[in-house]
């Protein structure tokens, strides 16, 4: 009986000491947007067209179409992806012109007005990408350069809606692998900080549980090795004469040797164009935006 | 073709040959280039590869009882596990120090050998009790209840029978052992890394080498008892035996000499690897040990015996009865033992979490 009391009492000790870590999971941790439109519903709220064919490149179905890809995009990622056509930008300068468009109609998600917007003059031929809030990190230059030398033969060609699609897909590739890469990063903006998920749950349960198996493991093996006191004896030390060993025979031969050598490493010196960043500059409102531009 | 030496390439096996430009041997197949007189030597180094068994001629062990003497022994008999126990005729045994059970007298006279030698005791029953309790404390994770129940009344002053081996050990060492000399410059960091062949040769003296002769006591729980010191032995006398009981050896001279050529050759190895100073790496290439001059003593050697049961499970506690030294395994407390690793785990792991939660 008495043992049986015994191990109820440890379990009762793990079980509270467990209760303890467990207590402060149970906090609410949701934090939702500062939306100063609280009339609204989220889902009103961004409920507009993210496609503006003021050049009239796209049929019906196929404004229709790109529209719902933006849209299940952009409130998938929290992030705006717009395509913008125009025919004439009077004599605005087109990377000018995309931002202006973007902060005028008060486009993006957030605080920050998260977003990319593609905007394309028929009248110069020229293009432009603007990004703002989290869409300039996410939208580096040189992903800004792959999206849009993939792009560049369908514009060129007369392939509007297909330039428009591989866009739209590109910034969905790209959202996905930067949410896969810097999940914990990110959690910062929106979450409470701390890893979730399984992530979490290995890292804060499961790894801290078989540490202490192992330290709680050395510990009892060292008790236990202090009952043990009986083995075989190795050799016979003890039972030389002292002093009594004597050389009769000592040879130490050199016989060749070889040299190995390894190179130095040299000091690599950081590359110029494709880097991994993103270059900015201020629009007329005065807000911060990245992007590039070029002509087709 | 005979008379023709081969010479093999020490670093890659293959047959080297003379280059004439380097007036050197080269091998073909690695590029190792070696003098013609390193070659030479090195061949010498391989041919020391023989080994012999230990012949032993045994001295000692020899003498018979004289008469009078043999008046003066009584041998008992176990007849539960067949022991059988001498002591001078003053000395009544009643229980086996064994297996417990009563012993009985018997008429025969030892036909074994007449022991050289006796360590004679130098601690007495109470410093047993007392260095068995002391075996006792301080031990976590010994059941309680273990140390509660007592028998330690119980416990026998037994002479147990060892053999004794003196020997000369010839050790042969070779070894293949290297240096390295570390550089650079502007461009590379450089390793030289130097070979060489040690050859080792050398003799020691081994004195009083002790295995045990009773096959009823375990050998490891003997040589556990180990060190005795023999320059307190002494030449036999059945007064020596009066009050304690002597186990009569059951093992042969020659059965235990292969125990004790183990550990003498384990020992000569290690001092003759112990001379190979100065190197990187030394790996051992060929040894052997080569005994002579052996003999052998039938000696007895002073034991405080316990023998316990608990839990149905046999204990077996012993104490050497000239040092003092105290040895026997302990049963763990399961229960403790596993309470004591869920709390601990608990802990650490709180600890752990705890430390986990703030680094990520």
């Amino acid at each position: 009986m008495k043992k049986v009391r015994y191990i109820l009492a440890v379990l009762l000790i793990i079980q509270s000491i467990l209760f303890i870590r467990v207590v402060p999971c149970l906090a609410d941790s949701d934090a939702g947007y500062d939306t100063e439109y609280e009339d609204y519903s989220d889902e009103d709220y961004y409920n507009y067209y993210r496609v503006d064919d003021s050049a009239g490149l796209l049929s019906e179905d196929e404004f229709t179409e790109l529209d719902n890809i933006l849209y299940d995009i952009s409130t998938g990622y929290q992030m705006d992806v717009l395509i913008v056509t125009q025919d004439g930008l009077d004599g605005k300068n087109i990377v000018a012109a995309a931002d202006d468009y973007y902060d005028y109609y008060e486009y993006g998600y957030g605080e920050d007005h998260d977003g990319i917007l593609f905007m394309i003059d028929m009248d110069s031929r020229t293009w432009a990408i603007s990004t703002t809030g989290r869409g300039i990190p996410v939208f580096t230059d040189s992903v800004q350069e792959n999206m849009t030398s993939r792009m560049l033969p369908d514009l060129k060609d007369g392939n509007y809606y297909n330039a428009f699609r591989t866009f739209a897909f590109s910034c969905e590739d790209r959202l996905r692998s930067w949410n896969e890469d810097s999940e914990a990063g990110y959690s910062e903006s929106s979450e409470s900080s701390g890893l979730s998920g399984s992530a979490g749950i290995i890292v804060y349960y499961v790894v801290p549980l078989v540490i202490g198996a192992v330290l709680a493991g050395f510990v009892v093996f060292f008790f236990l090795r202090q009952l043990k006191s009986v083995h075989m004896r190795y050799a016979a030390g003890e039972y030389i004469v002292k002093n009594s060993l004597r050389l009769s025979k000592r040879s130490d031969l050199f016989l060749y040797s070889k040299v190995t050598k390894v190179p130095k490493p040299e000091e690599k010196k950081r590359g110029g164009g494709g880097s991994d960043w993103s270059s900015t500059h201020t629009s007329s409102s005065g807000t911060t935006h990245g992007g590039s531009s070029g002509s087709f | 073709m005979a008379g023709v030496k081969e010479y093999k390439c020490p670093s890659c096996g293959a047959s080297l040959t003379f280059d004439s430009t380097l007036q050197k041997m080269k091998c073909a197949y690695c590029g190792t280039e070696v003098t013609v007189e390193a070659m030479e030597e090195y061949n010498q180094h391989l041919q020391h590869g023989e080994s012999e068994e230990m012949s032993v001629n045994m001295e000692g062990g020899e003498t018979q009882w004289t008469s009078d003497e043999q008046k003066n022994i009584r041998i008992f008999v176990c007849n539960s596990c067949g022991g059988e126990l001498m002591t001078d005729a003053t000395t009544a045994a009643t229980s086996c120090p064994y297996c417990g059970n009563a012993v009985v007298l018997t008429e025969r006279l030892s036909d074994s050998l007449r022991p050289d030698y006796v360590i004679p005791f130098k601690l007495s029953k109470e410093n047993a009790k007392n260095a068995y309790r002391d075996h006792l404390k301080g031990k976590f994770l010994l059941p309680k209840a273990f140390s509660d129940e007592n028998h330690i009344d119980e416990i026998k002053g037994v002479y147990v029978p060892y053999w004794v081996f003196d020997a000369k050990a010839e050790a042969t060492g070779r070894y293949n052992a290297t240096k390295t000399a570390v550089w650079d410059d502007s461009e590379y960091y450089y390793t030289r890394t130097s070979y060489y062949s040690v050859l080792r040769q050398g003799t020691m003296q081994f004195e009083k080498v002790p295995v045990d002769g009773s096959k009823k006591m375990p050998d490891d729980l003997m040589e556990s008892l180990e060190p005795y010191s023999f320059t307190e032995a002494r030449s036999f006398k059945t007064a020596y035996l009066a009050g304690y009981l002597a186990d009569r050896y059951d093992v042969s001279a020659k059965e235990s000499l292969v125990r004790a050529n183990e550990r003498i050759r384990d020992s000569a190895e290690d001092a003759i690897r112990a001379t190979v100073r100065g190197y990187k790496t030394v790996t051992e290439a060929e040894g052997s040990v080569k005994f002579s001059d052996c003999s052998c003593h039938y000696a007895l050697f002073p034991v405080w015996l316990l023998n316990t049961t608990w839990r149905g499970k046999r204990f077996t506690f012993a104490m050497n009865g000239q040092t003092g030294k105290m040895v026997g395994d302990l049963p763990p407390d399961t229960g403790k033992a596993v309470g004591l690793q869920l709390v601990l785990t608990a802990v650490f792991g709180l600890i752990a979490g705890l430390i986990m939660y703030f680094v990520f």
